[in-house]
């Protein structure tokens, strides 16, 4: 069961936008209310809406000014030329894995995530052709090509560090590229995107972190 | 020194909240105004920072939140297993018995082993069963590190939007407006790894759960 005060408090916690705004007094909060009755179809009223918000006390420990120093003090680099090859997680596969990384050498393996019956592989795009000449079907994986990677050394480990991480994610989403995948060994991160995006990802992130 | 219009241009280029607040319409202009010429120490009045502002035109790109929020209302959450992270050296034969570590937990799904890039190391994450056989398949002299106390949590995507890593910066969002940290992430297409301190996991599933409630909209006033 979820009322309205909670649902508008988990909103704004999660939309870093709405949250810093509303912390820094600039928000219309009828409108607001308005937006979120439109865009979320919440079966509550528009007074409702607006008494949550009213009553929603930003919490100052997140202060974004706090995370976006800390992004500004952050190392920044970018690398393309990567790609997926997505492999059935059947024993037959798994098996072929330790040739695979016998043929590949420690620079050209980025990633091995397991997920849901697959096994992704993230190597140097020229590895490709290796990875698919030791596995039992080249027809069951899928591979994607042409990604790039940003990464983003944080200067400390913590909460505020976590949250830079979901702020880097949002930054990217709203110029239009879309994070693939995120290896967040906080204090350092990689956010994978396709390789024609990575110069303008990697200015997105950019221009956020030289806001200080 | 750039006009007044120009420099309002500069500053929404680099606020990211104030510029998508503007283009969802939601500000109240005056307070924005009145914020944009204290917090900046601009020299121009209301007006004319009302002007630079409607001559200022972004556009609406409310794709990715909602996306990731019409997304994470469908996510299966799961996990609590106890984790254990190996942090070890890049080099050659590391990487060559990188494979060899999938025969240690013998194919069940549960158990997976999950090898990440760091500076000048892999990370490994597997099941605190299988730690000790790990470092053993590796060489103790190549682990830097390990640590014990982990738990993972999955969050696997259900439904046809999928937002890339829209889902788990909610997720990171919400864990960090309740104080809990988020040390390690891992995203692929369709799951997603949160490793967290062992102490944190059970308010981090409840915390996302309700998340998950919340999407769905009040339900009782």
């Amino acid at each position: 069961m979820t009322t309205t005060v909670e649902a508008v408090e988990k909103y704004v916690q999660t939309d870093i936008a709405l949250h810093e705004s509303l912390a820094r007094g600039i928000l219309n909060v009828r409108q607001t209310a308005r937006w979120l009755l439109e865009t979320q179809g919440w079966d509550t009223t528009e007074e409702a809406i607006v008494s949550a918000i009213r009553r929603y006390k930003p919490d100052p420990d997140v202060a974004l000014d706090d995370v976006f120093h800390l992004l500004s003090e952050s190392d920044l680099t970018f690398d393309t030329g990567f790609a997926t090859v997505s492999l059935p997680s059947a024993r037959e596969y798994r098996a072929c894995l330790p040739a695979i990384t016998d043929a590949l050498d420690a620079r050209d393996t980025l990633a091995i995530l397991p997920e849901r019956k697959r096994l992704n592989l993230m190597v140097d795009e020229e590895r490709v052709g290796t990875v698919l000449d030791l596995v039992p079907s080249r027809a069951a994986c899928r591979v994607t090509q042409g990604l790039g990677q940003i990464n983003v050394h944080l200067q400390q480990e913590g909460k505020l560090a976590s949250t830079a991480l979901a702020i880097l994610v949002n930054v990217l989403g709203y110029q239009g590229i879309a994070v693939h995948s995120v290896f967040g060994i906080i204090p350092t991160c990689s956010l994978v995107v396709t390789d024609p995006d990575t110069p303008a990802a990697f200015t997105s992130v950019e221009a956020v972190i030289k806001r200080f | 020194m750039p006009n007044t219009t120009d420099r309002v241009a500069e500053i929404l280029e680099q606020e990211f909240a104030l510029r998508v607040t503007l283009e969802r319409g939601l500000m109240n202009r005056q307070a924005l105004c009145r914020w944009l010429i204290k917090h900046y120490s601009l020299d121009a009045g209301v007006d004319a920072i009302d002007k630079a502002l409607r001559e200022w035109d972004g556009a609406t790109s409310e794709g990715p939140l909602q996306a990731a929020r019409q997304a994470f209302a469908h996510v299966k959450l799961s996990g609590n297993s106890p984790t254990s992270l190996l942090y070890v050296k890049r080099s050659e034969e590391v990487h060559d018995k990188l494979g060899s570590l999938f025969a240690v937990v013998d194919g069940e799904e549960e158990d997976d082993v999950r090898v990440v890039p760091d500076i000048g190391e892999f990370l490994v994450a597997l099941d605190h069963d299988h730690a000790d056989e790990a470092v053993r398949v590796l060489g103790a002299k190549n682990i830097r590190k390990r640590e014990d106390n982990f738990r993972l949590l999955r969050i696997t995507l259900q439904g046809p939007v999928h937002p890339g890593a829209g889902t788990v910066a909610l997720a990171i969002s919400a864990l960090a407006a309740c104080d809990i940290e988020v040390p390690h992430v891992f995203t692929g297409p369709t799951e997603q790894f949160l490793l967290l301190n062992e102490g944190d996991v059970g308010e981090a599933l409840k915390i996302l759960r309700e998340l998950k409630q919340s999407i769905l909209g009040p339900d009782e006033e």
